[in-house]
């Protein structure tokens, strides 16, 4: 097959058929050789007759001829799906096409330019795209955000209706990626096997830097069944499609804040304490913005508002708020900023739990009569620093509750939030069971060493539970004259410390310790686990370990003064403290999560069945609402990926059904509305034959020949497609003809031969 | 009986009769069982006798005076005149072979007619001459009233061979100078030829005051051209055979038919002759009821 065919026709080898032309002179030639004879008498009329109709005859004769090998000429061609190249002469104009729209629909979107969401600008031109098209084409509209791509319209409804489609297409609260949606748009013509037609994909987009980069400035790139989809359809060149982006001009200045922070001083939230609240404002403007009003809600309800003077061109101002909540039980919160050119990103939101007090259970290993001679006392005592009245009155958030070793089988962990462990000689291997499930859940576990730990028990037993593994005894008693090892004042960077360190006139030098287990790392690596203190030695002196949602902390001295003399130490009580709280994962943090990610709540396990059985629904802040899943295993629910920022609630099963709220905020990148210059997409698009394709967002199966960006005008996409209009099928033109020309065959054939019947 | 003698007006009845002779007096036999009006009768003015009057007789030779003597009716007859001289020509070219599928000839029909004509006449006392011609004279039989004659211009008949070109004009010119008493000619031909020539000749026997009854005599075929598929014809008297769709050239064909019979319908009017296109699957009274009517025209003038 001569290779030129293949560029002309979608089926070269029915180009053959257009031998079939010589069909009716065949036909001809042997109907002449097939004829009956008849003797005839009146031969001098027939002549007569002959001689005068010969030359029309011959004429009739021929133009029936001529239209029989054109119709079959023609239909050999039609069927062999011919395509005019461009350049061909008149015949040419817009080929039929597969046309998949990308609409951009992350927040970015939602920036009013001229007073208009630049999302409505986006669906005039979307709309207008889809108009333009003829009947032989086909559409598909694609809405592109971070959430999942959400197929819009496509052919298979009428025009209206999908006109009707983009009409109602809402903004997302997601960000998005444009090479991925691109990816999907791919996996739409390979679904579909539309390779009879121009395949073309239009990306209508605001260009923010975040649609192309993440946040370290490196490409976004295509990656497994994504890269596989651009592959496979870059890779056949008849139907490799053309990317056009169609970047929508913002405004010149930026004037947009975002709140992109609401945060709780501390994690856990008592009820009639002042509770601090920390409120992230970055400024994405390109001019000084003043006097910044920034409100707090709690529940929907304002409760208080600060001003920020002044807030420069890409700076970060925090807003504290202060705040006692008169009663415990789920609360929502939000801070709001005044309206600015994106409303998307002015209001930040989260849900908290408001708590009387969190129980924790000490297991005192060494319990023994008289003022602080027990292992865990001076421990107790830091945790709550306040008469046992005050702190049974709810006045302290800790209230810690202490138990023999002994009690320990028969403790219900479920009621607790921290379990500390203090020179506990053994635990039973039932609770080292349960132990790990309470932490794998969210709870927290706290051990200190002393003389009755039997490191080599230890490192078998809960070797699942330790960060690492004691080691050697070091160190001797302080009658010795020994001054102990002071811990290391040097930066860890753990969040507990950190806290501790912004109290001025303390530091953890202070704290000395006479002797201690050397704590060895595990022979397999945990990157889960950290340093969170060290001595001046730089031997790590507490470690902890990640497991599950929870957190266990190893200490290699002990809790009461026996090996170290911290409980003297001013530093004792605010470090304990520190870490208590930081340890204890509140409830609400796993129902604070971003737009995309899925909120989870944890539930007492009699309260599993009656969600399963009743199911738990989530309402969303439009009031639509959807199923919870109820993962027994697991003691939680789950919801599907959020979509929708703000407050969502649930009514979940306990002792009452309660309301409990969740908070989905969106990504802060969003509001950075800088844009990415065409030069700077196209560095990201490399260039025919071009290869290190690095930085490229396709590999190398996209080139700068398949990719285009153009300006906001649908006019001037129209007239690109012409342009590069490339080629047309004219099948359809070619089987019409036929039909027309098979229709004045028959009246011409009955003109010419029967009509004198 | 009348009407088992009118079958044998059909032409393709006769076929199957093989003796000219009784053929030719059927026919007439045949036509003449449906008259009202005997064809035997004379026209001589010479009265002869009285005879009682019987259905069909004409009420104009009734005797009104015997009538009213007698009150019965009576016919005058008279004494039979044999002055009529007939002479019928005959084409006998190849052309009149030709007969569709189903038809008889048109030679045999025109012998059909030729014999009962010369039956009808010889019983009637009138002498009857004959000419078989093609391109040129091939047999001139000279008139004459004897029962015998009959039987010679019976034999003549069953002796024809057409194998030659038609030229009737040439021949018509030089019959009309042959035939010299006046008397009706009665010409038998499908007439292939220049229609110019044809009417000059005619015009000539005309200026010899014959009247004169022309019978063209076609096949169905000829006259409406009823081909569908690719044909080749193939003509007699040395016409160039021609292959073609006869569909195409059905229009033309019948435009050329048309025309010629105008002509010739125009030509004889104005001549005062008798034009009678016969087709071969026509009954013969057609023509013997043409024949008397021009017979009776004769008389009367």
């Amino acid at each position: 097959m001569p290779t030129f065919l293949a560029s002309f026709f979608a089926n070269p080898a029915l180009v053959g058929g257009a031998l079939a032309g010589s069909i009716p002179i065949v036909i001809h030639l042997l109907n002449r050789q097939r004829f009956k004879k008849h003797i005839w008498a009146a031969m001098h009329w027939l002549w007569a007759s002959y001689k005068k109709s010969q030359r029309r005859l011959q004429v009739e004769q021929l133009i029936l001829l001529l239209i029989r090998i054109l119709v079959l000429v023609l239909l050999a061609l039609a069927l062999a799906h011919p395509i005019l190249q461009q350049g061909m002469g008149l015949l040419t104009g817009r080929a039929s096409i597969h046309r998949v729209i990308v609409l951009d629909n992350s927040f970015s979107m939602g920036q009013r330019v001229g007073g208009k969401p630049m999302f409505d600008k986006a669906k005039e031109i979307a709309a207008e795209l889809t108009s333009k098209l003829s009947l032989s084409d086909e559409v598909d509209v694609i809405l592109a955000n971070s959430n999942g791509d959400e197929v819009l319209a496509s052919t298979a409804l009428r025009k209206q209706d999908i006109a009707g489609g983009i009409k109602g297409a809402q903004l997302s609260d997601g960000g998005t990626d444009i090479p991925k949606s691109i990816a999907a748009a791919c996996r739409i013509f390979l679904d579909r096997k539309t390779t009879n037609l121009r395949h073309e994909i239009i990306v209508i987009t605001d260009q923010t830097r975040t649609g192309w980069e993440h946040a370290d400035h490196q490409p976004r790139r295509v990656l497994g069944a994504d890269e596989d989809a651009i592959a496979k359809t870059f890779g056949d060149p008849k139907s490799k499609p053309i990317i056009r982006v169609i970047r929508l001009a913002g405004e010149k200045e930026s004037d947009n804040l975002a709140a992109v922070g609401l945060e709780v001083d501390e994690k856990v939230v008592p009820a009639k304490i002042d509770t601090q609240f920390i409120a992230t404002i970055q400024s994405y403007s390109s001019n000084p913005n003043k006097d910044v009003r920034v409100r707090l809600k709690i529940d929907n309800e304002e409760v208080a508002s600060e001003t920020i003077p002044e807030l420069l061109k890409g700076k970060t101002e925090t807003v504290n708020f202060r705040y006692s909540f008169p009663d415990p039980g789920s609360h929502a919160v939000s801070v709001e900023l005044p309206e600015d050119m994106l409303p998307g990103d002015n209001t930040a939101f989260l849900a908290v739990d408001v708590e009387d007090q969190m129980r924790v259970l000490c297991v005192d290993g060494q319990q023994r009569v008289g003022p602080n001679a027990s292992e865990l006392d001076y421990f107790r005592q830091a945790l709550s620093p306040a008469k046992s009245e005050e702190v049974h009155a709810g006045k302290m958030p800790l209230l810690p509750e202490v138990i023999g070793d002994s009690a320990l089988p028969e403790a219900n962990l479920d009621n607790y939030r921290l379990v500390v462990l203090g020179n506990v000689a053994s635990v039973p291997p039932e609770k080292i069971q349960a132990l790990e499930q309470f932490v794998r859940h969210g709870g927290a576990l706290w051990i200190f060493v002393g003389e009755k730990v039997i490191p080599s028990l230890y490192n078998k037993e809960l070797a699942d539970l330790l960060p690492m593994d004691l080691g050697e005894l070091v160190g001797t008693d302080a009658s010795d004259g020994n001054q102990g090892e002071a811990l290391s004042d040097k930066e860890i960077g753990h969040p507990a410390i950190a806290k501790f360190k912004g109290i001025r006139g303390l530091k953890l030098g202070s704290l000395r310790a006479t002797r201690h287990y050397k704590l060895v790392p595990k022979a397999q690596t945990d990157v889960t686990v950290r340093t969170m203190l060290a001595y001046e030695s730089g031997e790590p002196a507490a470690v902890e370990k990640r497991i599950g949602e929870g957190r266990v902390v190893l200490f290699g001295t002990t809790a009461s003064m026996d090996w170290n003399t911290w409980p003297k130490k001013n530093e004792y009580l605010p470090l304990m403290n520190y870490i208590a709280l930081d340890l204890i994962q509140p409830a609400y943090l796993q129902r604070n999560r971003m737009v995309g990610e899925k909120f989870s709540m944890q539930l007492p396990r009699q309260d599993l069945g009656p969600a399963r059985h009743e199911g738990v629904r989530l309402v969303d802040p439009s009031g639509e609402s959807s199923a919870m899943e109820v993962l027994t295993e697991q003691s939680r629910i789950e919801s599907l990926p959020v979509k929708k920022a703000g407050i969502h609630t649930a009514e979940v099963p306990g002792e009452t059904k309660h309301l409990v709220h969740f908070a989905a905020n969106r990504s802060a990148e969003e509001s950075d509305l800088t844009t990415m210059d065409d030069r700077d997409v196209l560095a990201c698009v490399p260039r025919a034959g071009e290869t290190g394709t690095d930085r490229s967002y396709f590999k190398n199966f996209v080139t700068q020949d398949d990719f285009e960006l153009t300006a906001e005008d649908p006019n001037a996409v129209e007239e690109s497609l012409k342009k590069s209009g490339g080629s047309r099928e004219i099948w359809r033109w070619l089987a019409t003809t036929v039909l027309c020309l098979l229709l004045v065959e028959s009246v011409l054939a009955r003109r010419f031969g029967n009509f004198s019947r | 009986m009348a009407n088992d003698l009118s079958r044998y007006l059909d032409p393709k009845t006769l076929t199957k009769i093989g003796n000219l002779d009784l053929k030719a007096r059927l026919i007439v036999e045949g036509y003449i069982s449906g008259q009202h009006k005997s064809p035997y009768h004379g026209f001589s003015v010479e009265f002869a006798e009285h005879r009682e009057y019987s259905p069909g007789d004409d009420l104009k030779h009734l005797d009104w005076k015997v009538f009213a003597k007698s009150d019965r009716f009576y016919i005058k007859q008279y004494e039979e005149e044999t002055n009529l001289r007939s002479y019928i020509l005959l084409d006998t070219s190849e052309s009149m072979k030709y007969a569709s599928p189903g038809s008889i000839s048109k030679l045999e029909y025109a012998c059909y007619i030729a014999a009962s004509l010369t039956y009808l006449l010889i019983r009637q006392q009138d002498s009857v001459g004959m000419v078989l011609f093609d391109n040129k004279v091939k047999k001139f039989v000279p008139a004459s009233a004897s029962p015998a004659h009959l039987r010679l211009l019976l034999h003549e008949l069953k002796q024809i061979v057409p194998e030659q070109r038609t030229d009737t004009g040439s021949i018509l010119h030089d019959l009309a100078e042959r035939i010299k008493r006046k008397g009706l000619v009665v010409i038998l031909s499908d007439l292939f030829d220049d229609p110019d020539k044809l009417l000059s000749g005619l015009q000539h026997f005309r200026h010899r005051r014959h009247e004169v009854i022309i019978f063209q005599i076609l096949d169905d075929f000829e006259t409406s051209f009823p081909f569908d598929n690719m044909t080749l014809f193939e003509g007699y008297e040395g016409w160039q055979e021609l292959l073609c769709d006869p569909r195409s050239l059905r229009k033309g064909y019948i435009e050329e038919y048309q025309a010629f019979n105008e002509k010739m319908k125009r030509g004889c009017r104005n001549s005062k002759i008798d034009f009678v296109p016969v087709s071969t699957k026509h009954p013969l009274d057609v023509v013997l009821s043409a024949y008397l009517a021009a017979r009776a025209n004769c008389r009367v003038k």
